[in-house]
């Protein structure tokens, strides 16, 4: 590894410095890497604002002509997508990326390779998002992309695929962002940092991220279906060949739905980080809030319906749906409730980020009211599809997460940046954003009431519609003007803002406890010690330290809360201080990541055999696996796949006692074993084709092809991970240094044959039954 | 305000990844093979290439630790 052991002057590379190019391409430091996704969501997310002005400069008025109805579509879509997946999200990422190691004490993300890689791929995968508009193939289907819509017969040639693979791109990226923040949090803390004790952005920054590691991959199974059906032929989602468009509609809000907590999590982490800062005062019922993000991320999981109440769903899964939908209200409500506790006699500092911070709960719970109202069934049916959705969704994303992001850049950029920005501009900001806000969105609930569909491009001079639009659209040049002052006040603050200092807001955690911007380690000096929420707040008022005594909220009313607490605290004198420990999840920070990317992968295939056994024995033409699967050649090779992870153990073990050769030979051994299975499946594959048994042919073989093609595409996978692995050992680089990163690509390998147990079940034994 | 107090000492030099362009270049490399599948296979070939290039690059910079 290379030493950092000279002098940096700032982390950021300066714009006319030689070469600076290759070191924004080259750098693998997390504060810069957060910088660049900060400034490239910042630069589409004034992409999106600036399609959202034309989609409302074209419903200003009925019959308006500013955009052609081809056009009209194509920037919905791209709207949506760039807003959720290429504006909000790594905003949020930037916000992680540079601040969660800071706030844990670390030096950097656990895989700063990866990290950049990740950017990358976000960044190339906008790219090519937008290329599709030079290619003529701008995706015109909705961010959603529902099936049959996406079907060939409906959608012209290539805009699918743009819409399809630049997310495919993205999401690789997002979900290795994922495994690399949990990682980081899991394994990069200091002493004394336990997981109780990690700051709320952190804590809630790693369920946004399980949330997405795990919610995505039903997704990526309906988009590789959906590619299979356009490129081969497949009919997943041909009602006419046994296939269902409502598959992809349950797949696609699988994800769907928790994508909104994966924007909405990190942002309740920023709110629950200024809110305390600027009231003087901890985190009221942190635990709770802690607690409460876990049952969010679990109840997401178990919405996804409540986007169907119109397909048909039977009153059954109708009313569980909006059961679990409206319970969702119960964690996001102690939340509410926490940071109004929190604020309430508190000595409050109305900074701009506190005043977007307040400008986000109020927004927010009026976007989770009408939530609720989508939740019931029957009012659903009847605002579907209507512009009250819309409206609801912006409350949401717009007032609620857009809302904290400005908060939290109040906030942070004077840590990254090191200079100030300006509270008198900041607070023109705020208002016309929040006032534009309200005009624009307040109106389209209106709009949904009075009947009024989404995603139409323009509307007849009658029904009352008119007045309302136009309110929407003078909002939305409002935020747009709001925008402007932001930037504004971002280019002023880098040319002549005032110094911030490390610690311009006398805060509590450890990114405050060096300088601004940090310098490339992050912390020169000691880290204090960290005996609880607030570590660098305890070391500043050791008088006042929260481990001193758990109940330090004082009383309701009081008006300065600070010295009377204190006051307690020294009556009552020091407690006993927590004594740190490890945990298991520490142990190998290889395994880790590689334990978090596997159980993505899980969800993936379990997506697939889903599916699967839901079409078993649909196809309405054709062989089914009864006619066309052979046994006993499927159970010979999958006798050869499950050998391979007996051999790689035996190479793990041996790796352990640093017998290089026997570790070398029982690789060799396993890359044997994979790549007989494989020939071996590919011989299959020869001898079906030959008979016409194709993805193309019927649903089985489309589904046949895709679950064993899958599947084959990872052991691929494992088997050059194996090469590079026996190439390393045949060189005598394979040490028992190593043996973590060893045991993580056995891991996976050992994976990679469990999934195959189910497949071989669920494809082949089941013909038996 | 009080000094805060300094208990944790960390190492005294700090081990960072060197600056690498191979992330990048991985990343360019998946993108081309995605674009390709759209537009012109050359692009996926290209992309190929340029991934199993940074594949190695990166692997090479990861046995040099």
């Amino acid at each position: 590894m290379a030493t950092v052991e000279r002098e940096y002057a700032s982390p950021l590379p300066r714009a006319r410095s030689p070469g600076w190019l290759l070191t924004w391409m080259t750098t693998v430091d997390h504060k810069t890497i957060g910088i660049m996704y900060l400034c490239t969501g910042l630069a589409f997310f004034l992409l999106g604002g600036a399609q959202a002005l034309l989609i409302r400069a074209q419903l200003a008025v009925p019959g308006a002509r500013v955009l052609a109805p081809d056009a009209y579509n194509q920037i919905v879509t791209v709207h949506g997508v760039t807003m959720i997946f290429f504006a909000v999200m790594p905003l949020l990422f930037g916000f992680a990326n540079y601040v969660v190691p800071l706030m844990i004490g670390a030096h950097d993300m656990a895989f700063p390779r990866l990290n950049a890689l990740s950017y990358w791929l976000y960044l190339f995968s906008g790219l090519m998002l937008y290329f599709s508009y030079f290619a003529g193939a701008a995706p015109d289907i909705g961010w959603y992309g529902y099936a049959p819509l996406t079907l060939y017969p409906f959608t012209a040639a290539g805009r699918t695929e743009f819409w399809l693979l630049s997310l495919a791109v993205s999401a690789i990226g997002t979900i290795a962002t994922g495994v690399n923040i949990t990682s980081t949090v899991l394994t990069q803390r200091p002493r004394g940092m336990t997981l109780g004790r990690v700051p709320m952005f952190a804590w809630m920054s790693v369920i946004a991220s399980l949330i997405f590691i795990w919610g995505v991959p039903p997704f990526t199974a309906a988009a590789a279906m959906l590619f299979i059906d356009r490129t081969l032929g497949g009919h997943v989602y041909d009602a006419a060949a046994g296939g269902s468009p409502l598959i992809y509609q349950h797949l696609f809000w699988a994800f769907g739905h928790p994508e909104v907590y994966v924007l909405a999590l990190p942002a309740f982490g920023i709110i629950s980080e200024v809110i305390p800062v600027y009231s003087r005062k901890p985190l009221f019922g942190a635990a709770f809030v802690a607690a409460a993000s876990v049952g969010i991320a679990g109840l997401s999981m178990l919405v996804w319906a409540h986007h169907m109440f119109t397909v048909g769903m039977g009153p059954l899964a109708n009313t569980f749906f909006s059961f679990m939908s409206m319970l969702i209200a119960i964690p996001t409500g102690i939340k509410i409730f926490n940071w109004l506790a929190t604020m309430w006699g508190g000595a409050l500092r109305l900074t701009t980020s506190m005043i977007f911070a307040a400008g986000f709960i109020g927004t927010f719970v009026l976007g989770g009211i009408t939530g609720v109202h989508v939740a019931l069934t029957p009012l659903d049916w009847q605002i579907s599809d209507s512009y009250y959705l819309v409206a609801h969704f912006h409350y949401t994303m717009m007032g609620g997460v857009m809302f904290a992001v400005f908060a939290g850049a109040y906030y942070w950029l004077p840590k990254i940046t090191g200079r100030l920005l300006d509270e008198r501009l900041g607070l023109v900001h705020f208002w016309l954003m929040l006032v534009g806000f309200h005009l624009t969105f307040f109106s389209q609930h209106v709009l949904g009431m009075l009947g009024m569909p989404r995603r139409i491009y323009t509307y007849p001079p009658y029904g009352g519609w008119m007045e309302w639009n136009l309110a929407s659209t003078v909002g939305a040049a409002l935020m747009g003007v709001g925008m402007l002052v932001f930037l504004w006040n971002i280019l002023a603050s880098l040319r002549h803002g005032a110094v911030a200092g490390p610690d311009p807001w006398d805060a509590f955690t450890l990114e405050w406890a060096t300088s601004s911007p940090p310098p490339p380690e992050n912390f020169v000096a000691p880290l204090p010690p960290v005996r609880g929420r607030r570590p660098f707040w305890d070391a500043k008022y050791p008088e006042l330290a929260d481990w001193r005594e758990a109940d330090h909220a004082p009383a309701a009313g009081d008006e300065r809360p600070v010295r009377r607490a204190a006051a307690a605290r020294q009556e009552r004198g020091a407690a006993p201080e927590p004594q740190p420990k490890r945990h298991w999840w520490q142990a190998d920070i290889n395994i880790v990541g590689v334990g978090i990317f596997i159980t993505s992968e899980a969800i993936f295939f379990i997506s697939l055999i889903i599916v699967y056994v839901y079409y078993h024995g649909r196809q309405t033409s054709g062989p089914g696996p009864r006619e066309v699967l052979d046994i006993p050649y499927a159970a010979v090779i999958t006798v050869l796949l499950l050998a391979s992870s007996f051999t790689i153990t035996r190479a793990g073990a041996r790796l352990g006692r640093d017998d290089r050769r026997g570790a070398l030979l029982w690789l060799l051994a396993t890359i044997a074993l994979g790549a007989a299975f494989l020939i071996g499946q590919g011989i299959e594959y020869t001898r079906l084709v030959a008979e016409n048994v194709t993805p193309a042919r019927n649903l089985f073989g489309t589904m046949f092809f895709t679950l064993t093609g899958f599947h084959g595409l990872h052991v691929l996978v494992g088997l050059v991970g194996l090469l590079i692995a026996a190439g390393i050992g045949a060189a005598g680089r394979l040490t028992a240094r190593r043996h973590g990163g060893f045991e993580a690509l056995a891991l996976y390998w050992h994976f990679v044959d469990g999934v195959w147990v189910a497949v071989f079940s669920v494809v082949y034994l089941w013909t038996l039954l | 305000m009080s000094e805060p107090q300094q208990t944790e000492q960390p190492p005294s030099a700090v081990h960072l990844p060197a600056p690498t362009v191979w992330p990048c270049a991985m990343a360019a490399g998946i993108t081309l093979i995605a674009l390709g599948l759209v537009t012109s296979l050359a692009f996926s070939v290209a992309g190929a290439a340029l991934f199993a290039l940074a594949l190695a690059g990166w692997l090479g910079e990861l046995l040099r630790e």
